[in-house]
């Protein structure tokens, strides 16, 4: 997976699954968080990583750069 | 699951703008602001979409005071180096470019920087000034911090009269007897089929991105940490072709060298400027080349078959201080003026991430591969953005015909349309739509939906990648091109009428796909046109011309579905903008 979630912290404020630019994430209303909709759209610019205000989301670093 | 909505919802506007970038973001405020009505659509969200998203830390074409475009040139030439985006350019590129574009674009950036600081953006340093470069080859752009660049525009935007419309994708023009009557939309969150009513669109839909694999691709295809983004499918070039706007330049990609891994300029950028080095794989010592990270492409291919392949950039005599700026994902004061985390951080813990430490660790280098965000190639402007399709303007990294791109390009372009459209609004009749367009336009985005078996969408593009790369890579012939369009066109015949959608997010990436597959047809069909090389382009069959001036450029238009050719010499610079 491109992004590791830690839901305990999540404060289910939607930014990540608003901001980011590849429409990545979807949002489990019942839950209140996000879950990944569209995984292998991701493009790891990190910007649910830096953007996330509780540091909920960490982007892996991918195989295929290495 | 699929939401087909059973409702269009219809806007009526002045100004239709596709894609929220930077040249999107300024043509809707500035319309807005001279007193149109704006609908701004964007696929993403405004706040990190396009290639500034990730951030930017330096601001281009901006002279600094006192200093004339006369003088920029001279002192690239002085020291050695011809400059893209100043008329020190190569001889190669005379009579192919508009190079009063390239003057436009200095001429009007102090304006913008002004309003990007109306509009909440910081673009002094924290000294209070404006951080011009000093010493030579610097005198025309700043650092700044734009991290966030993206966010304070959308707020901007916002805090406007425009309608944004987030999770939006532009679809097609709507006509009626060749007159824009507006366009057609999709949301990807709502599933809405959307018809504007518009009096003028504007297309800025920036780079494209995806018709080369670059490397390091994914087992499924994806691209991670490209430098520009991977939402680029030239939706907006597509847009403009369909409707018979021409476009220049469109054999011409990228040139230079790029890092392995992270697959970002960010690297290159700021190894080359503080002199890092460079070697080949036996340690030899290799001389810097003008052009993005140091290392031509021609030159690269020739040390591969030389065996002197892959060539590093080594750090190790680079002070202390620029390391950790360049590791660092957040500016702090100690780094003085290194920007490097105002852009892309992502790149910087990457590479912690992976352990590298630029002090003690080379960095291998990979080719640029050909990607359309502009330098020189895309969708034919103006001086006032105009396409060569009435009342459609197309502005920023999509565009294509003068050298430079980016931020500033494209801000001044969106300012330059949107003023060019309020001047002749009051001209402009609202156009009827025409139905049968309508309901044409929503069977395409919403077929896929509707496919029992089918194929998806990335399986395609993938393929069409590898078509195009395999037959019309950097170097390539008149031969291989003819038998690479012949395989495009039956893949393309075969599969896109059986793209499978599972969800509203991939009836988008079908339409992103088949928008793919004609700015992939129009590279080819340009690159077969193109018999001189030089740049990207490396003509196998015609080596004598290597390098050769090439004079004037191609056009290429749709005309009944096909593409038409023409070849036409830019206008030089005029007389009055000389000297300045």
């Amino acid at each position: 997976m491109p992004v590791y979630i830690d839901y305990r912290k999540c404060a289910h404020c939607k930014i990540c699954y608003e901001i980011c630019p590849m429409d990545v994430y979807g949002w489990d209303e019942e839950k209140e968080v996000p879950y990944l909709a569209h995984y292998d759209e991701c493009q790891h610019c990190g910007d649910c990583y830096y953007d996330c205000p509780q540091k909920c989301i960490d982007v892996t670093y991918p195989v295929c750069l290495w | 699951m699929l939401a087909e909505s059973t409702v269009d919802e219809t806007i009526e506007t002045d100004v239709l703008v596709i894609g929220g970038g930077i040249g999107g973001i300024f043509a809707a405020l500035y319309a807005s602001e001279g007193g149109a009505r704006v609908v701004l659509l964007e696929k993403g969200d405004t706040r990190r979409s396009g290639a500034a998203g990730m951030g930017i830390s330096v601001w281009h074409q901006l002279l600094a005071p006192g200093v004339t475009l006369d003088d920029v040139a001279k002192d690239i030439t002085a020291i050695g180096r011809s400059f893209i985006g100043t008329l020190g350019y190569l001889p190669i590129m005379k009579g192919i470019i508009n190079e009063n574009l390239i003057y436009l674009g200095y001429r009007d950036n102090w304006e913008i920087i002004h309003s990007l600081e109306r509009w909440g953006v910081k673009m002094k340093w924290d000294n209070g000034d404006y951080a011009f470069y000093s010493g030579p080859g610097r005198l025309d752009n700043i650092r700044f911090h734009g991290r966030n660049l993206k966010k304070d525009l959308s707020r901007a935007l916002k805090r406007s009269a425009v309608t944004v419309l987030e999770r939006t994708m532009g679809v097609d023009l709507l006509t009626k007897d060749g007159v824009i009557a507006g366009a057609t939309a999709f949301n990807i969150r709502t599933g809405e089929f959307i018809v504007i009513k518009a009096k003028a669109v504007v297309l800025a839909t920036g780079t494209i991105s995806r018709i080369f694999n670059p490397f390091n691709v994914t087992a499924l295809g994806r691209f991670r940490m490209l430098y520009t983004y991977h939402a680029g499918s030239g939706d907006g070039a597509a847009i403009a072709f369909r409707a018979g706007a021409e476009l220049v330049n469109y054999e011409v990609g990228g040139t230079g060298a790029f890092s392995d891994g992270t697959r970002t300029e960010k690297v290159p950028f700021y190894l080359v400027k503080p002199g890092a080095r460079l070697y080949d794989n036996m340690g030899n010592r290799l001389e810097w080349e003008d052009c993005l990270g140091g290392l031509n492409t021609h030159t690269q291919f020739r040390l591969e078959k030389e065996g002197r392949a892959p060539c590093f950039w080594d750090g190790a005599e680079l002070p202390d201080e620029w390391h950790e700026g360049f590791l660092a994902e957040e500016w702090r004061e100690d780094l003085k003026l290194h920007t490097r985390p105002d852009c892309q951080p992502i790149t910087a813990k990457f590479l912690r991430d992976r352990g590298y430490d630029t002090r003690k660790d080379k960095i291998e280098i990979v080719h640029c591969k050909p990607e359309h965000n502009s330098i020189f190639a895309g969708v034919l402007y103006d001086e006032y953005g105009q396409t060569s399709v009435e009342r459609l303007y197309a502005v920023g990294d999509m565009t294509g015909g003068s050298t430079f791109t980016g931020a500033a390009q494209a801000s001044v372009f969106g300012m330059r349309a949107a003023r060019h459209i309020l001047a002749n609004l009051n001209k402009l009749e609202q156009v009827p739509i025409h139905e049968e367009q309508v309901v044409a336009q929503r069977e395409m985005i919403f077929s896929p939906g509707r496919v029992k078996r089918g194929v998806e969408p990335l399986e395609v593009e993938v393929k069409m990648r590898d078509i195009v790369e395999r037959y019309c890579g950097p170097e390539r012939s008149e031969g291989s091109i003819n038998w690479g369009l012949w395989r495009l066109r039956q893949v393309r015949d075969r599969f896109l009428s059986e793209l499978k959608a599972r969800d509203n997010h991939e009836l988008m990436s079908a339409q992103e796909v088949r928008n793919l597959f004609l700015m992939a047809e129009g590279y080819m069909v340009c690159a077969r046109e193109r018999k001189e090389g030089g740049m990207m382009n490396f003509r196998l069959d015609n080596p004598e011309k290597m390098n050769v001036p090439w004079g004037k450029a191609i056009i290429a238009q749709l005309e009944n579905g096909e593409i038409k050719i023409s070849r036409r010499r830019m206008p030089e610079l005029r007389p009055e903008f000389r000297g300045k």
